[in-house]
């Protein structure tokens, strides 16, 4: 009878992380948006996790490959009612974005080609274009706080990578992170040598 | 079998972006149009713009747009899957580690090192969807800039840099300029 009751339990949350994932993600445009709405309804109002579990979903959904929305969704739906829980979380968030692109792509040819809309998406697209020149100035002044020339040293050689080398941004990945941790052993070894 | 493909696409390019949103875009850029040519820079700037009006990660807007575009729309949900693959499994790792260890200062190196990379990616890839915006001929040279898409260009990005309205506002206002500038003076 217990065992029961938990069960029923357990399924009342996974149903409510998935009912409340989907509204996140049908509203929040961005990760760190839908984290922000995430915290209000999962630790203040359903009471489900701890402000700090939350914040270390944050900090390794921020640290894990992938978007961050669907990162944090993930670990907290996990956290909250295990492997079903998560599965839930990432159906939750998915399900928003897919149907209204789906709807968009279906239509896009038919809406592309009619001259008004043209005109208003190559508006559109300046807009765009400047929204990710600001992300690139973002990273610049982040990475120019550092105060690290090793770090400039880094971009230079993936800008010529990507500009001379007709390769796979994988193997620049597994470069740049390999000589970022050969970097970080030799200064820990010198670090302990000095002292 | 194209379905197995967009899906590995979507795969590769989610295990590559670190720090999530932005840092995917070049990653798309270079995996689609560069490497498997489903799309061209011009459709991408169109599917930039869509993104930041549809709801939800932008990865998921793009992998839905590439793998209806693809294969329809079984090739959408097989990108969309391609895109929850690596999280679920390195989210269940770090989860792992995390709980063991607290902080693991190798993340913390590599993090940094993404963000590099991720720089000299976006950079690129602003270049070349700028030349495609302002050159829409094809052709880089004075005569054939587009000096509206120029203006709108700078009016957006000082708007967006000095965080005066909504994203999507500009988006819209954009739009909007440029077709009164289409109606009234025949830009």
């Amino acid at each position: 009878m217990e065992k029961q009751n938990g069960k029923k339990a357990d399924l009342r949350k996974i149903w409510l992380i998935f009912i409340n994932t989907l509204m996140i993600s049908s509203t929040a445009n961005s990760g760190y948006a839908m984290i922000g709405v995430m915290e209000r309804v999962f630790v203040k109002k359903h009471e489900m996790l701890s402000k700090e579990e939350l914040s270390d979903c944050t900090a390794m959904a921020a640290s894990s490959p992938g978007p961050i929305g669907i990162n944090a969704s993930c670990l907290i739906g996990y956290r909250v009612a295990g492997f079903w829980g998560s599965l839930a979380a990432i159906l939750g968030v998915v399900i928003p974005p897919v149907f209204f692109m789906v709807l968009v792509t279906m239509f896009y040819g038919a809406i592309v080609s009619n001259g008004y809309v043209a005109t208003f998406m190559k508006g559109m697209q300046a807009g765009a274009v400047a929204l990710v020149l600001n992300f690139a100035i973002g990273l610049f002044t982040d990475i120019l706080k550092k105060k690290q020339v090793f770090l400039w040293v880094l971009v230079a050689a993936a800008l010529i990578y990507i500009w001379c080398l007709d390769l796979s941004v994988f193997w620049l990945a597994l470069l740049i992170a390999a000589a970022a941790l050969i970097k970080n052993a030799i200064m820990v070894r010198k670090g302990g040598e000095k002292s | 079998m194209m379905l197995l493909k967009v899906m590995f696409s979507f795969i590769k390019v989610c295990m590559l972006s670190f720090g999530g949103g932005y840092s995917a875009i070049p990653l798309v850029a270079n995996e689609i149009v560069d490497v498997q040519k489903w799309m061209t820079y011009a459709e991408y700037a169109d599917l930039l713009a869509l993104d930041e009006l549809t709801p939800g990660p932008i990865m998921i807007n793009c992998a839905t747009f590439v793998g209806m575009k693809v294969a329809g729309l079984p090739g959408a949900f097989a990108a969309t899957l391609g895109c929850c693959i690596p999280p679920a499994i390195f989210c269940f790792i770090l989860d792992l580690v995390y709980r063991k260890y607290r902080e693991v200062p190798a993340v913390a190196v590599i993090l940094q090192a993404m963000k590099c990379m991720s720089l000299a990616l976006v950079t690129t890839t602003v270049i070349q969807l700028g030349i495609n915006i302002l050159f829409p001929a094809g052709t880089v040279a004075l005569a054939s800039l587009d000096i509206f898409s120029l203006v709108l260009f700078v009016l957006a990005f000082i708007f967006v840099r000095k965080d005066i309205v909504n994203p999507i506002l500009v988006l819209l206002g954009c739009g909007v300029l440029r077709l009164a500038g289409n109606l009234l003076f025949g830009f």
